[in-house]
């Protein structure tokens, strides 16, 4: 590093060595007290300030929000990005024709044995009807023929009976 | 918890489990500033910040505490920007746009009203000098240069970021200091803002 000038001021080296922390005894002090240093430690304080200004500044304008992924997450947040609203809807609809697929089985078995019970009971209607259908008389009159004895009244009829 | 966690206080990996989503959100911009102004290149910051905060989720069980959560995703960052700077596309790129799409990009910001068009015009011309003067710095040079003075890191904490000593930080200080002086005009101000 060069050594304080002839004149007695700072050099360029030991003003940047001011500001990088590296300043030697007695430099600082004459910055403070030297018109000339001072204003030269200044506009390199300023140079520094503007980077740093500028710097954030466009960081800022150029900000992205925050974009990162863990490798391994909790199952909340597992959950909450897995449920989304369009797969809550699908679970929906699904849930909704499960549900109804198993109202309309029962239905159907229910139906079922409803027709089975008919069917018994229309062949015991059918079965009644037959038996009375083949009856010489109605059950209610079989009685009165027991009272009536039929004897042929001519040769033809004798014949047909 | 992370979430109240103030810059340069330490943070118990439980909490790091707990709420890292809060951490993220306390230090992405400065993670993100960092490498941006480190690369000058948007989408290669937003890599490395994601790479960043990915790698420190990873690595979290081994985060004891001996630096402050700040310093420690710095370390993580200066790692892969240095990364970043030694890919061969990424150079071909900064050859490319350095020296004057982005030098004149930085140098627009600082149009804020508050100096004569004259003085701004200035400003930016030596604004522009600088960020040029930046942009040529060694690697290592630049980096302290960027955590000193565009991240107000103290020089320890640079030194634990970066794996030097604080010696060899103030050293990388002067001589980038010493090369951004002489974009500087003697005896005058820059124009800048303050």
């Amino acid at each position: 590093m060069k050594r304080r000038q002839a004149d007695g001021h700072l050099t360029p080296d030991e003003i940047a060595a001011l500001m990088a922390g590296l300043d030697e005894q007695g430099s600082r002090e004459h910055a403070q007290g030297c018109g000339r240093c001072g204003a030269e430690l200044s506009a390199l304080q300023a140079a520094v300030l503007s980077v740093r200004d500028s710097g954030r500044d466009w960081a800022e304008r150029a900000a992205v929000s925050p974009r990162w992924s863990r490798v391994s997450e909790s199952p909340w947040s597992f959950w909450s990005r897995a449920l989304t609203p369009q797969r809550l809807v699908l679970a929906s609809v699904l849930v909704a024709g499960l549900a109804g697929m198993e109202a309309w089985r029962e239905y159907r078995i229910h139906a079922d044995s409803e027709a089975a019970a008919a069917e018994v009971s229309d062949a015991a209607l059918l079965a009644q009807v037959d038996l009375q259908i083949s009856r010489a008389v109605p059950a209610e009159m079989e009685p009165l023929a027991t009272l009536v004895s039929w004897s042929p009244s001519s040769p033809a009829e004798a014949a047909r009976q | 918890m992370p979430a109240m966690v103030q810059p340069g206080t330490m943070v118990a990996e439980s909490d790091w489990a707990s709420d890292f989503d809060a951490v993220v959100r306390q230090y992405w911009p400065k993670v993100f500033r960092f490498a941006l102004v480190s690369l000058r290149d948007r989408s290669a910051a937003e890599t490395v910040a994601q790479d960043c905060f990915t790698r420190a989720w990873q690595a979290r069980q081994r985060f004891r505490g001996d630096s402050s959560v700040s310093t420690w995703l710095m370390q993580i960052a200066v790692n892969l920007i240095r990364d970043q700077s030694r890919s061969r596309k990424l150079q071909f790129w900064k050859m490319l746009g350095t020296s004057r799409l982005d030098v004149a990009a930085a140098a627009d910001l600082l149009t804020d009203g508050r100096t004569s068009p004259e003085s701004s015009t200035s400003a930016r011309e030596q604004l522009a000098a600088v960020w040029a003067a930046t942009a040529k710095l060694p690697e290592q040079q630049k980096t302290v240069f960027l955590l000193r003075f565009v991240e107000d890191m103290e020089l320890l904490e640079i030194a634990a970021a970066t794996g030097l000593s604080e010696g060899t930080v103030k050293t990388h200080l002067f001589r980038a200091l010493q090369s951004v002086r002489k974009t500087v005009g003697t005896g005058g101000g820059t124009g800048a803002k303050r």
